[in-house]
């Protein structure tokens, strides 16, 4: 088994604009820093995050996914996030028929204003991943 | 009009269907004018590595590969058969995708796990271990494309580009008849007690449908039989995982209740089952997690 | 031997051939039972049918018929009547297919094969067989609905009717095949009869198929009769009464299915052409029960006959544009049921839960009976003839092969392989057939 020690998890965060990108932002502003284990990809919505994205993430080596976009009944694209909330649910069974554990995706919604919410986020996250160990997906031939 | 291309056909393993597809095609004979075949094997007992082996390098103008690799001997053949030809088909969906015999890479199970290892391995896509130039999808390849594969294959003098698939691009719905109601998905309906209605389109109506994800040229002719589409054909262009395409086009049509806890919609998506067999029956093992992992269990 | 892991009936494309302190030749036909169960585990009722006929497409139409049926039974439905004339029509389209696939492009060619058997010179070229072939194939997709994998069969009838057009073309192809089958079968009483004749290996065994209630061989459903080896019958029952004798049967005693079994366990055809031409058979051979391996080839051609015969009237009796084609289902349990495929008696047995996914599988094909049988068959033909291995035992193991051929050989055309081991188990030789 490996040393989780010294296991540096990589994490993919599909953020949305309009909020939990945004908030990340606001630490760098704010020299609030997260963990640089994770890599963000900017989208529009977390409704345009598809399963191709998340799989491919974790085919190119991601141990963990992070989704961040607008809480319940503030997105701006009338349920974007809820759909793609809907997506993820569904996709983690999928994850867990292939034997991959879906808590290394997490879901949050954090607003623009909110970097300090979005840097505990990012910690905790990693840590838990950190926790979980590298994902066995990428191992594959 | 002979084509004097030198052809081969090998399906070390599968059901027959491929096989069969082929020899019962019309243009058979036409295509068989004139070409000279290196061989023809329908099971891997049928050749050995010697006798591929005297085949000259870039010998073969068209080889058709139809089957599963499934192990350390059937990826060697297909290394050796890939030096042998100019160009490659993957035909039918267990060359293309890994097929039915995929779901075996994902299914816990201890016999059916012991198998695999004594194989030494797991499904994978032709593509996965050699360069494909072609896929002729399909369990078996409906008529049709078969038609259209000998035809843009040996029949003309055209070659046709590497990458061609010969299926249509675009999803099944755009040659299935069905009246599109676009109905939110509020309830998984099965075969149960009474077939669907077959003029409305079958999501509709709530039954699991492959179609909008999976490539069309087969006519539609799963709905058309009153069956949903299972995907054989693969996913559509630019879709990397067919599974995952259609558990997002079904979540996506679960009306939002406005509920912020999501119960609702977890009822509906948790009521769909056979998640595997549902979203991969033929292609698990082309998903992009390919097979069951141990993920700290 | 590579196989996919739905491809679990087992293949038999070789023999093994020791030379120790006598010449043994054994097939092994390797049994994925459980393999099979942990595939289908899981997996939804309404999709075995599709599944299951990718297990080996040269007798997919059986296989998704057996497989409907056990549903039924799992359901407890009794299929309208409508239903049950399609599917019928689809077996018999079936079985006319995949016989005639086997007969003329599953052989190995040794010794001219049946194919050279059947074929007199310019009475059937093999572009009218291919042709025929195709018609067949014809025939099954537009009763099955796609291709030659059906897709019509759901448990507790079928999942449309058939439009006016497609049945009325599907009757002009019977009628043809019903041509092609008869002259198949005067080309061979012309050649292969004399050559069944000269065969004089026989196998005593034990017979198992399918009969209608006047005792007649059924090609589709019916009860399950057993019969000994001197044509007594020891069992009658259905696919759930005969599945567990069949389980605990003994190896040594050998159960045959197909076209032999179904000359002996049968009082004949119910056909009237097939059974004008099985008079043919018997005045030739004997009155059954008949054990001469080779006559399973007769038998065969016949019974091309006699499907395309089933055909014609079962097409006859299905009206088109026919609705009323579901029954209803009570709660999902566990169900077996058997059907007269081509290749002898398929039965299938599923284990639903409550919500119709399924738990238990189980399929007992022919190929899986037949290993005792072979290998009784092989022993006979080899032991006491000596330990050299000649030409002509290499030559009479490919035409005994050959005569279990709807058996054992699926794919067209192909070898079969005899390697040869010494005492130490090491391979000392190989041949090949072709």
């Amino acid at each position: 088994m490996s040393d989780n020690k010294s296991f540096e998890p990589k994490i993919i965060a599909f953020l949305c604009k309009w909020t939990t990108y945004a908030a990340a932002d606001l630490c760098g502003v704010s020299r609030m820093p997260y963990p640089s284990n994770i890599s963000i990809i900017k989208v529009n919505c977390t409704g345009e995050v598809t399963a191709d994205m998340i799989l491919t993430a974790f085919e190119k080596g991601a141990d963990g996914i992070l989704i961040g976009g607008c809480r319940p009944g503030h997105c701006r694209y009338e349920g974007g996030n809820l759909k793609g909330a809907n997506r993820v649910y569904l996709l983690k069974r999928a994850l867990k028929e292939f034997g991959v554990n879906p808590e290394r995706i997490r879901e949050v919604g954090i607003a623009g204003a909110q970097g300090l919410i979005f840097q505990r986020a990012a910690e905790k996250f990693t840590a838990d991943i950190r926790a979980l160990g590298p994902s066995p997906v990428m191992s594959n031939a | 009009m002979p084509n004097n291309k030198t052809l081969a056909f090998y399906a070390g393993s599968g059901c027959g269907g491929c096989s069969q597809s082929l020899m019962l095609s019309p243009s058979l004979a036409t295509m068989l004018d004139g070409a000279d075949i290196a061989f023809w094997a329908t099971r891997s007992g049928d050749l050995t590595e010697d006798e591929i082996s005297q085949v000259d390098d870039k010998g073969i103008d068209v080889l058709m590969f139809a089957g599963p690799v499934d192990g350390e001997a059937s990826v060697a053949t297909a290394k050796l058969l890939r030096r042998k030809a100019k160009r490659v088909v993957a035909y039918g969906a267990c060359a293309h995708l890994g097929g039915l015999c995929g779901l075996t890479n994902v299914i816990p199970g201890a016999k059916l796990r012991e198998l695999a290892e004594k194989n030494g391995g797991f499904i994978r896509p032709l593509s996965a271990v050699i360069d494909v130039d072609y896929v002729l999808p399909g369990c078996p390849p409906p008529q049709g494309m078969v038609e259209r594969m000998l035809k843009e294959l040996f029949l003309s003098d055209d070659v046709p580009d590497v990458g061609t698939v010969f299926a249509s691009s675009k999803g099944v719905c755009g040659e299935c008849d069905r009246k599109h109601l676009n109905s939110p998905l509020e309830e998984i309906r099965r075969f149960h007690a009474a077939p669907p209605d077959p003029d409305i389109c079958l999501l509709d109506q709530g039954y699991i449908c492959l179609g909008p994800v999976t490539r069309g040229g087969c006519g539609a002719v799963c709905p058309e039989a009153n069956r949903p589409c299972t995907g054989c054909a693969g996913p559509v262009a630019g879709v990397l995982d067919q599974g995952g395409a259609i558990l997002q086009s079904l979540a996506s049509l679960v009306p939002l209740s406005g509920d912020v806890s999501g119960e609702k919609e977890h009822r509906v998506l948790d009521s769909i089952q056979d998640i595997v067999g549902t979203a991969y029956k033929y292609s698990a093992a082309s998903s992009l997690l390919k097979r069951r992992v141990n993920d700290g269990e | 031997m590579a196989s996919n892991l739905i491809c679990l009936l087992p293949h038999l494309d070789r023999v093994e051939l020791v030379n120790g302190d006598e010449l043994v030749a054994s097939v092994s036909v390797p049994q994925a039972r459980d393999a099979f169960s942990s595939y289908m585990r899981g997996r939804l009722a309404e999709d075995a049918p599709l599944y299951v006929q990718r297990i080996d497409a040269h007798c997919a139409v059986s296989q998704h018929l057996a497989a409907v049926r056990a549903l039924d039974a799992c359901y407890n439905a009794r299929p309208p009547k409508g239903a049950i004339a399609i599917r019928r029509a689809l077996a018999y389209a079936g079985v006319y297919y995949h016989h005639l696939e086997q007969l003329f492009f599953s052989r190995p060619s040794g010794n001219g094969g049946i194919a050279g058997l059947v074929r007199t010179d310019d009475e059937l070229a093999a572009h009218d067989v291919l042709q025929a072939l195709r018609r067949a194939r014809d025939v099954v997709d537009i009763l099955g609905g796609r291709g030659l994998t059906p897709e019509r069969g759901i448990p507790g009838g079928v999942s449309v009717g058939i439009a006016d057009e497609q049945l009325s073309l599907a009757r002009d192809i019977a009628s043809d095949l019903l041509r092609v089958a008869l002259r198949s079968e005067e080309g061979f009483r012309a050649r292969g009869a004399r050559w069944v004749e000269k065969q004089d290996l026989s196998v005593p065994a034990y017979s198992l198929a399918t009969v209608n209630d006047d005792g007649e061989a059924s090609l589709y459903d019916g009860t399950l009769r057993i019969v000994d080896p001197k044509g007594v019958e020891v069992a009658a029952g259905d696919a759930s009464e005969i599945l567990p004798m069949m389980m605990k049967w003994k190896e040594d005693v050998p159960l045959r299915v197909g076209p032999l079994a179904r000359l002996n366990a049968t009082s004949g055809a119910s056909t009237q052409r097939a059974r004008e031409l099985q008079k043919h058979l018997f005045d030739a051979l004997g009155a059954s029960p008949i054990h001469r391996v080779a006559a399973g080839n007769w038998a065969m051609i016949i019974e091309l006959v006699e499907a395309a015969e089933l055909l014609s009237s079962a097409l006859a009796e299905l009206a088109a544009g026919d609705s009323a084609l579901n029954a209803s289902l009570d709660e999902a349990g566990e169900g077996v049921a058997a059907i007269e495929g081509a290749r002898g008696t398929l039965i299938h047995r599923y284990l639903l839960d409550a919500d119709g996914i399924v738990q238990e599988a189980q399929i007992v094909s022919p190929d899986s009976l037949m290993e005792a049988d072979v290998n009784a068959a092989l022993s006979s033909l080899i032991t006491g003839r000596g330990r050299e291995v000649t030409d002509d035992t290499i030559e009479r193991i490919v035409s005994l092969i050959g005569s279990y051929q709807p058996a054992y050989l699926p794919s067209a055309p192909f070898s079969l392989r005899i390697v040869g081991r010494d005492k130490d188990g090491r391979v000392s030789q190989e041949w090949r057939r072709p």
